[in-house]
């Protein structure tokens, strides 16, 4: 139950807004580095790193929403109608 | 005075402050800039270059939507219902959180891959991804020749082309790609070479 919902937490939260992180600091930085004095660069660098917070604080949120505990992968298949294919596992 | 010439006085002023900044924002200045350098031209790729991948991002965002309304109801039906209808919609705004992620990196590759003409130099600057910045400079009075092209029906109807500049030292010709009003530019930079050159003279002139 526990390391289920650290799998959660690192698949949903901390690896996609890591990696937001990551892309957004490199794009800032570009865009405030090597954009020209008195140009767009800056208030799009602004823009964009403030609909990236937005998605971050949107993701947390609907995490946060989520009753974790009823998802399981064996309910998904049994609600979707799916059947495995027990000669493969 | 009266309050209209009040008015009018305030107004002309206002529309003057917004022309020279705008002027000064449409020229700028960059890192490295000699002192008594004016920036002319700041040259970029035509916005036309990013229709593919505009195309590319339109589909992209359209896919998780076509996803939801042919795909679900019929092979995957647990996503219709709670608690999985909210996992795809967190998985969606993942998935939109890297989309623009991706347009982000391609307007940051656009944007900076610039051409900055000078009164003395043409400054080449381009960016590759995020780790690979080539900075290439050409003085002016290096020039031999300039020679502009537009090729085929999209270039010709949206007014992009390339501008090819020939330098004095070296067998390299200095390639400006797919920008817009090539013949204009290229104008102003043989405009700008002309000054650079009588410019030179003047001075050789001055110190005999």
């Amino acid at each position: 139950m526990f390391e289920s919902i650290i799998i959660n937490i690192l698949a949903f939260v901390i690896i996609p807004i890591g990696i937001f992180s990551l892309f957004g600091f490199l794009i800032f930085y570009h865009l405030n580095r090597y954009g020209l004095k008195n140009d767009k660069s800056k208030k799009s660098a602004l823009f964009f790193s403030f609909v990236l917070i937005l998605i971050s604080i949107l993701i947390i949120s609907l995490f946060l929403f989520i009753d974790w505990n009823q998802i399981g992968v064996e309910d998904f298949i049994e609600k979707s109608n799916l059947e495995l294919d027990e000669d493969y596992y | 005075m009266s309050f209209y010439k009040f008015l009018f006085i305030m107004t002309k002023k206002l529309i003057n402050l917004h022309k020279n900044n705008s002027d000064k924002k449409s020229k700028g200045s960059f890192p490295g800039q000699h002192e008594n350098e004016k920036v002319v031209l700041v040259v970029r790729k035509h916005l036309i270059i990013l229709l593919p991948y505009f195309l590319h991002i339109a589909l992209m965002c359209l896919l998780p939507i076509l996803f939801y309304i042919f795909i679900v109801p019929f092979a995957l039906p647990a996503f219709l219902e709670e608690p999985y209808s909210r996992l795809f919609v967190l998985l969606s705004i993942i998935y939109y959180g890297f989309i623009w992620i991706i347009i982000f990196t391609i307007w940051t590759d656009y944007y900076l891959d610039i051409w900055i003409v000078t009164n003395e130099r043409i400054l080449d600057i381009e960016q590759i991804g995020f780790f690979n910045r080539v900075v290439s400079e050409l003085d002016l009075k290096r020039i031999q020749d300039i020679t502009s092209s537009v090729h085929g029906l999209l270039p010709t109807i949206f007014g992009f082309g390339n501008i090819h500049i020939q330098t004095a030292a070296e067998e390299r010709r200095f390639d400006l790609k797919l920008i817009p009003h090539p013949v204009t530019t290229r104008r102003q930079i043989t405009k700008l070479y002309k000054a650079a050159r009588e410019k030179d003279r003047f001075i050789f002139k001055g110190d005999e």
